[in-house]
């Protein structure tokens, strides 16, 4: 009788090396596996919870990259691109500059888990999750590939993280700390538990069904068969979490803690305006607001509950940031669309904002009448006002822009000083990371440290456009060229009085 | 062993589990052997068009025998993974029968 799985699987995970020229604690360092303080014994207790074998891992592997490549060909010669909304695709330039070369750094990542992971069936399943990575690196890299001819804007799927991109530098130092940097058990709290199986179910399923409400099969297929990887690799973390709770609890929830804030003030930024502005409003399935409740708050956060861990200390303060954090990070990126490499939409028309305010009944107060400014000064030809002269002061943390996590009426300042620098961030929470482990955070030199230290010359926005790779043919622009704001026009008129008869930009 | 289909804006119950499938012939197969997995158990169905939620509360059973029967074809449970970007809860993986669950 041929055995299954089930009849073999326990046998062949513990299949390990047994060390005669090294001690185990050379083979496997402490600050590697991150094991330091729990008994090796704890993790014969660790038991993945999605089985995998190299056999099964093959097959499925290969169907799902059949799958997608049919998808693929069949679109990409149906001309299918050129038929998307803009706006739904300045969404795919953010998402392919901003994550290809993060999949990419998590190769690395597995890798790490493959060799120095304190147990061996850990190891084993890094094995799958870094083939797992290289795939969605190659996928990324294909399907900006094929319609690099479109738009040269794809070209930054590889481009990017060798840019000095604002926006880029953000994410590269959190994937920097969390992956490249982090030893395996804090990869799998801030990684695989907090990222993989909570946040990039917001980007590659909330999204991806908006993706194909937009028409754009092609991105949501690779997307949502991206996910089934990542829905199986991001399990790892529980074993790990449950050997933590026996033996750690607190480096467990404030490992979390720490990699949430962080996870959520990035996804406000890359996955917030996506959803809530550039995708057009009558293909929007859910707010992103609606998507976390979803995602985060329901999914993620109900498992972490039943592992004992409690909700964030600043559950409250994540909870007001996820009502405006995403609106402000969006009204600076397209005020700051020069140092863009996608074309954002303000996403304000009447019937945009109509949605926000069913949406976010505090939108208008908080935000409604900063865009009023905008359209008010667009109208009137006043462009260089909806333009920067300057650089947005940045978290020492988050790198994202201070006054961007609550509403527009909290910006308090948060600083501290720390062997003699002054130090701001964008909330309380981000300066308690910073707080909790400053030597990790304090080397870490924002966009306008530079700019200040005078690296980034000529010292204009002209010199940091320049310095950040932003050549004329990607610079974010408004994706309408202002349309939207055409119809506020009478308005303007009637209210102002004065204004009558002024001519709308873009005519 | 009722299935309640859900409409998208409606809370979900914090409680359920169980597997997140690609809109298809597979979904609506997992929606019927489920519901014949878990015969006390309602069965929460949440169609987003692109991804289907089905779940069940605090345990969601799903058998390799129920699962062929509904989708009338052979088929194997690991290649669930194809299909399933995401699911809810726990979970424990073995050849004949996958269980999503919570302990507390």
């Amino acid at each position: 009788m041929l055995l299954t799985r089930d009849d073999w699987y326990e046998l062949s995970r513990d299949v390990d090396w047994e060390l005669d020229h090294v001690d185990r604690a050379t083979a496997f360092p402490a600050n590697w596996t991150g094991a330091d303080g729990i008994p090796e014994k704890a993790w014969d207790a660790w038991e993945e919870p999605f089985r995998v074998s190299y056999r099964d891992y093959v097959r499925l592997q290969r169907e799902k990259e059949s799958g997608v490549k049919a998808v693929s060909q069949a679109l990409v010669r149906s001309g299918t691109y050129e038929k998307l909304d803009p706006g739904h695709v300045a969404a795919s330039h953010l998402h392919m500059g901003t994550t290809c070369m993060v999949e990419y750094m998590a190769v690395t990542m597995q890798s790490r888990m493959c060799r120095f992971a304190p147990t061996p069936r850990w190891r084993s399943l890094g094995v799958f999750g870094m083939l797992d990575e290289t795939r969605h690196t190659q996928l990324d890299l294909r399907f900006s590939h094929d319609l690099l001819k479109h738009d040269p804007r794809f070209d930054w799927a590889q481009k990017a993280f060798h840019t000095n991109e604002w926006g880029v530098l953000a994410v590269k130092n959190f994937f920097d700390d969390i992956m490249l940097s982090a030893d395996c058990v804090e990869a799998a709290m801030a990684t695989s538990l907090t990222v993989e199986h909570g946040f990039t179910n917001i980007q590659f399923v909330a999204l991806a069904a908006d993706a194909m409400a937009a028409g754009d099969i092609n991105w949501s297929n690779l997307l949502s068969s991206i996910q089934t990887d990542e829905a199986r690799h991001a399990q790892l973390g529980f074993p790990t979490l449950q050997v933590l709770m026996e033996h750690d609890p607190q480096r467990a929830q404030q490992a979390l803690d720490v990699a949430f804030w962080r996870s959520a003030r990035l996804f406000q930024t890359l996955t917030g305006p996506a959803m809530d502005y550039y995708t057009p409003v009558d293909q929007r399935k859910m707010s992103f607001k609606e998507f976390m409740l979803e995602w985060i708050v329901n999914h993620h956060e109900r498992i972490l509950e039943d592992y004992g861990l409690a909700k964030p200390w600043y559950w409250d303060r994540f909870l007001l940031s996820l009502e405006n954090g995403h609106h402000a990070m969006h009204l600076g990126t397209w005020f700051w669309r020069p140092t863009l490499f996608w074309k954002p939409n303000a996403g304000v028309s009447k019937a945009e904002r109509e949605w926000l305010r069913e949406k976010y009944p505090t939108w208008e107060d908080n935000w409604g009448v900063l865009w009023d400014e905008v359209i008010a000064n667009v109208n009137a030809g006043r462009m260089d006002k909806t333009l920067p002269e300057t650089l947005p002061s940045l978290c020492n943390l988050t790198q994202l822009p201070l006054g961007s996590a609550y509403s527009r009426h909290e910006l308090a300042p948060h600083q501290l000083t720390y062997n003699g620098r002054l130090y701001s961030f964008d909330s309380e929470v981000s300066q308690w990371v910073f707080e909790l482990d400053p030597e990790r955070y304090a080397g870490h030199r924002t966009v306008v440290d530079r700019f200040i230290g005078g690296e980034i010359q000529p010292m204009s926005l002209e010199g940091g456009l320049l310095w950040m790779g932003l050549t004329p043919e990607v610079m974010g622009d408004d994706v309408y060229q202002y349309a939207w704001a055409r119809e506020y026009a009478a308005l303007v008129e009637t209210e102002a009085g004065t204004l009558a008869g002024v001519p709308v930009a873009g005519e | 062993m009722p299935i309640v289909e859900l409409d998208t804006d409606q809370a979900l119950d914090t409680d359920l589990v169980g597997p997140v499938i690609r809109s298809g012939e597979l979904a609506e197969a997992v929606i019927d052997a489920v519901a014949e997995d878990n015969p006390d158990a309602e069965v929460v169905v949440v169609d987003r068009d692109d991804y289907v939620r089905v779940h069940t509360r605090k345990e969601c059973r799903l058998t390799l025998t129920s699962l062929v029967k509904h989708l009338g074809r052979p088929y194997q449970l690991s290649l669930l993974e194809i299909d399933m970007p995401s699911f809810k809860g726990r979970l424990r993986t073995r050849v004949d029968e996958y269980v999503w669950f919570y302990d507390r």
